[in-house]
This record gives structure tokens, sequence and C-alpha cells, in this order.
């Protein structure tokens, strides 16, 4: 190696010491040894690295490599000496943060084409720098580049094929019918005026729904009564009915209204009338008959059987209404005491009143209650049996009349018998009450009947069932 | 009672043995008469076996007296077999009050106690192999008579008369024929 490079080397270990290291004391006079013999460094310098120690040494050594010509720089040595001389300000350093910053910034960026929310990102990354912006100031940033994001066309992507379900969906989760319409509408299913209809009359949406499903799986508008029943079911109110099935255009069913004109008391007591006069039919059975027009009435009725049998109609009709309404309508109250109290009216007497009118009255009170099919029913249940007693006819009274007579005639000959009255023997009271056993038609009959002038009778005898005299006494006096 | 029409006061005195004179005589008299064929009805009945009775000649009039009411639907557990044919009166409840009966020869007459002071007066008319006839008469607690009804019943078999008021309801009086 020659001097001059064995120099220059020895001046880069020089030059690489720092403030604390301990300097090579024989490098060091290795490096003086060859300086001094160097032709290349003027006089005056061949002497200064034995004058310096420590950084001046480092720093000296550095000068000879620039006048030797093997330095890369001036070094920061040389670069300071020069701003000083210059009047050039010192530069600042940068700081390795703010490329980290940079990177995630980056990369949040980068992921925010997919995600929308980078902001959380930004913070994280900006958190460790003190003055970074605030989060509100970089989610508001990141929002405003952001834009707005499409999240129906998203989900609806998503959904697929299954989106007839939306309105299904939404209308289930919501919880409110109202919705399902809008939606259907929007997905141009037809709507169903079936529906509208009934929502409109019945205002409960149970009912509809109830009947829609009945339509959806029966035979549409077709079977009237499954929709009636439907609708009585989810309403429970009869006046309904007619109402929904007018709105379905579902044509009633004929049967009510044939019953109600069949079983009208009109043509039935026409009948009855023009057979036994219409002076004393109706009031007959509503004892209003004088008492001779009531006895005439009734010789009437026992001397011709068939008027019998058709007031015994009558009489099952009106029995038959009566039990129908019952059964409808409950047990009727005894409503006329109070109201003869109220109006001041005695409630023991009968008073003038006109039946239409309270019907009428009655009618406006209280709602309609269909009774048609009830009694029919009834009706047709009940056979209407004849009275089979046979009326004691005046040919047969005189008979009686005839032996009368001849035996007046006998006794005053014979004698007024002088014997006691015949006295019945009596039952011991112990002995058990024999068993009843009904006679049948033909196994009774009336010979003879009589009754105040105060009492209607009734002959009543049913195919199967007993006898029954009944005496109605119009004022018997205090009841007993 | 100047309303009342009494056909059949004859038959007080139809049991007499006088009268079984009378009535031969007459029946030359009245012979031809014409009379109903109806009053003679007599279809045969049916035979429901019922325990045997002594025929002497006498009836056994049984009444019993029921309170029919709609103020309840409590029936009588002694009324059991006779509701079937008492419920077309349409009334709900159904209470035997009391049981009568007497027994009678023909022209013997009775008076058995109904119900708030009533009285039913029952005459044997006569009596058959086939059916007896009685005459039956209802007098109030006034002792006013408010009926008069001549029957003829087969025998061992009942018929009813009913309609007088009692408490808040009406009574029904099945009325039996038993020899």
């Amino acid at each position: 190696m020659t001097s001059s490079v064995e120099l220059v080397d020895a001046l880069r270990l020089l030059a690489a010491t720092g403030q604390g290291v301990p300097v090579d004391t024989a490098l060091l006079r290795r490096a003086e040894s060859l300086l001094s013999q160097d032709d290349r460094v003027p006089q005056d310098l061949r002497g200064t690295l034995a004058a310096a120690d420590g950084v001046e040494l480092a720093h000296v050594a550095e000068a000879l490599l620039a006048v030797l010509g093997e330095a890369e720089s001036l070094g920061e040595l040389m670069a300071g000496a020069i701003r000083s001389e210059g009047g050039i300000p010192e530069l600042r350093a940068p700081d390795a943060g703010w490329a980290r910053v940079s990177d995630r910034l980056a990369q949040g960026l980068e992921r925010s084409a997919r995600a929308v929310d980078v902001a959380e990102e930004v913070e994280q990354a900006t958190s460790r720098v003190p003055e970074a912006p605030s989060r509100e100031q970089i989610a508001t940033a990141v929002r405003q580049e952001a834009g707005r994001v499409e999240l129906a066309a998203a989900v609806m992507d998503a959904l697929g094929a299954r989106s007839l379900h939306v309105g299904e969906a939404v209308a289930r989760e919501a919880g409110r019918v109202e919705l399902a319409d809008p939606i259907a509408q929007s997905l141009g299913a037809p709507r169903l005026p079936v529906a509208a209809a009934v929502r409109a009359e019945a205002g409960r949406v149970e009912l509809a729904d109830a009947v829609c499903t009945e339509i959806r799986l029966e035979e549409p508008l077709a079977s009237g009564a499954r929709i009636l029943a439907a609708v009585r079911e989810g309403s429970g109110r009869v006046e309904v009915v007619e109402a929904v099935l007018g709105s379905l255009q579902v044509p009633c069913l004929p049967v009510a209204a044939a019953v109600r004109a069949e079983s009208g008391e009109v043509g039935l007591a026409a009948s009855v009338m023009a057979l036994i006069g219409p002076e004393w039919t109706s009031v007959l059975l509503d004892n209003e008959l004088s008492p001779s027009a009531r006895r005439l009435a009734t010789r009437r009725l026992l001397e011709q059987p068939e008027v019998r049998l058709r007031l015994t109609d009558f009489a099952s009709v009106g029995r038959a209404v009566r039990e129908a309404v019952a059964l409808h309508g409950g047990a009727a109250p005894q409503l006329w005491p109070e109201v003869a109290e109220a109006i001041g009216s005695d409630p023991e007497a009968l008073p003038e009143l006109d039946g239409a009118q309270v019907a009428a009255a009655v009618r406006a009170e209280i709602e309609p209650v269909d009774v048609s099919a009830a009694v029919m029913e009834r009706i047709r249940r009940s056979a209407v049996a004849p009275v089979n007693v046979e009326p004691p006819v005046s040919a047969n009274r005189l008979g009686w009349a005839g032996l009368v007579l001849a035996a007046v005639a006998l006794l005053a000959i014979f004698g007024w018998p002088s014997a006691p009255e015949p006295v019945a023997e009596p039952v011991a009271a112990s002995a058990e009450a024999e068993p009843i056993l009904f006679a049948h038609a033909g196994e009774v009959t009336v010979d003879a009947l009589d009754y105040a002038a105060d009492t209607n009778v009734h002959l009543i005898q049913d195919e199967d069932g007993p006898l029954i005299i009944w005496f109605e006494e119009d004022d018997e006096g205090a009841t007993l | 009672m100047s309303t009342h029409r009494r056909y059949s006061w004859w038959s007080s005195v139809v049991g007499r043995a006088r009268a079984a004179l009378v009535l031969g005589a007459l029946a030359l008299c009245v012979g031809s008469l014409p009379v109903d064929a109806a009053w003679a009805q007599g279809a045969p009945g049916r035979q429901v076996p019922r325990p045997k009775r002594p025929v002497v000649n006498k009836v056994e009039v049984q009444l019993q007296v029921v309170y029919a009411t709609n103020e309840h639907t409590r029936v009588d557990p002694k009324l059991r077999d006779v509701m079937q044919s008492l419920r077309v009166l349409r009334f709900s409840g159904f209470e035997l009050l009391s049981t009568e009966r007497a027994m009678l020869g023909v022209g013997q007459e009775t008076t058995l106690s109904v119900a708030g002071g009533r009285k039913l007066k029952v005459q044997l008319v006569s009596r058959t192999e086939e059916k007896a006839t009685m005459r039956l008469r209802m007098v109030n607690a006034r002792g006013e008579q408010r009926w008069d009804t001549t029957v003829s019943v087969h025998r061992n078999r009942s018929f009813v008369v009913g309609g007088p008021r009692y408490r808040n309801g009406k009574l029904v009086l099945p009325v039996s024929a038993l020899y």
C-alpha cells in the first residue's frame, strides 16, 4: 500500500471517530507521520493533526480528506460552515410519522371504494398525530367524497326472484295490513275488489280476511253459504250478512223471503176465516168475543171437525212463532205491569190499545230478528194433529130431552126415589198412585160441556197426546 | 149459574133399580131418536198390560193436582212418566201437589180437593167393560161452579183437564178411571 493511500484510510478512520470514542493513538501517530511527508498537503496543515483531539480531530481528518480530494461531500461540518459563512438558515429534518400517516390514508381511501365508512380508519391512522383534524371533520370530509349509497337496489338484487314476497314480509314485520295494498299495487298485483267491499261493509279487518280466505280456498262467489257462514263467524251479527252479500253481488238465498211470505199469517188466516166466518175467528182466539158469540163459535167448532183442524193449524203456527221468537230473543220479561204503572193504568185491566201501533212501536225499538227458518223448521217437525173430540150435536141433545121427558112421566107413576144419595167409598190414603196411561184418540170422548160466561174452552189432542180440556178463565177473581 | 146448561142430571138417578125399569120402558120411546154415533164412540184401544183389577161394578177415580209454571224448570220426579204428554202445555216447571182418589159406583159422587180452595165434584155416570163415563164439575173457593163436563174414557186410561190459575201458573189435573 502506498503512503498516500495509507494516509487516506487513516484519515477516514479518524473522521469517523465520534465524541467519547477513544482515539487509536498508533493510527494517529502513523497518520501524522504520513501527513508530514505528503507533498500534496500545504506545509501549514502538516502539523494540524497533532494539535487536535476529540471531535475536533474528526473534523480535521475530514477537512484533510477534502484537501486531498478524497471526500464524497463536504459533509455536515462543511455544509454548516458554508451555511454559516453564507448566512443560510438551518433546514428542518423530515418527520418519519408523516410517512405512516400517508400510507394509512392511502389504504383507507382504497377500501372506501368497497366500504362506506372510512372515518374510523382515518381516525386510527391519525390518532397519534397531535395536529390531526377531529373525527367529525374527517368523517364529514369522507362522506362528502363518498356520496349517497343506494341501498334499496342492492337489497332487491340480493333478494332476486323472491321480490314478490317483499309485500308479505313487510306486512308481517310491520304488523299493519294497510302496507300490503300499496306494496301489492307497486308490485303490479291485481287488487281484490271483494276484500275492499267486505272491509267497507264490515269495517273489521279480521272479517275481511276470513271472507277472503274462504273465497280463495273455495270456488269464488259461488258458495254463498260459505261466505255467509264466514261472515257470521267473524261478525256475530246477523244484520251484516245481507249487506256483505249485497256488496259481493251474491244473490241472497230466496229461501228466507219465501219463508217470510209463506209464514205470514194472512194466507192461513184467510183460509180459516173462509171456513168458519170472518166475524169471530181471530177474536175468538183473542178472547174478545161476547159470551153469546163465543158460545156460538164454540158450537160451530164442535160441529165442524175440519174447522177445528184448521184452527189447530193456526194455533200451531202461532205457538211455533212464539217458541222461535223465544228461542232467538230469549224469554220475554213481563213488561205490561211496569208499563201500566208508568202510564197510570191498572195492570190488571186490559187497555184498549191499537195492536198495530203497539207492534210498530215494538218493532221500532228492537232489532229485526230473522225467525223464519226456525219457525218453518218447527212447523215441519210438528205435525198438526186433529182434535179427536166429537161434538155433542144438537140431535143428541134432543135425545136426552126426550129421555128426560119420558123419565119425568114415569117418575110421576113410580114416585121419586127415597133412598139416600150414593156415597163414594174412600180409598186408603196410603195407597200408591196408579201410573198414568193417557187415552189416545178414539179412547176418550167429551159427551157434554158447559162453562161459565167468562171462561174459554180449548180442546187439545195431538195424534199421540192426551186429550186436554183447557178452561181459560178470564176473571176468576183473585189468583189463587 | 144461570148461563150453564145441564145435559145429564138424569145420571143422578140411573143407578137406581127403578131407573132400570124406566130405561127399559124408555128404550121403546126413544129408540127412534137420532143419536150421533160419535157419542157412543168406542174404537178398540191399545192393549197395554196394566195391573189386573177386580171388577166389582166400581171405578176408582184418581185425580192428580199438578202445578205448572214458567217460573222455573224443575220437574217433579213423580211426574216423570207423564211429562212427555204434558210438554204440549208449554210450561217449563211441573210440581205434583197432591193425588186424590175415590172408589165410585155408578151414580155415586165424590168431592176431591184441588189447590186454591177449589173442589172437583166427580160422579160416575156409567161403567161398562170398555169405558167409564164421568161427570166433572169444578167449583171455585167462593162456591161458584166454573165448568161442567162429562167425559167417557176407556178403562184404565186418563185425560187432562186444566187451566185454573194457581200462584204464578196453572193447575193441570190428570183424571184417571181405573178398574
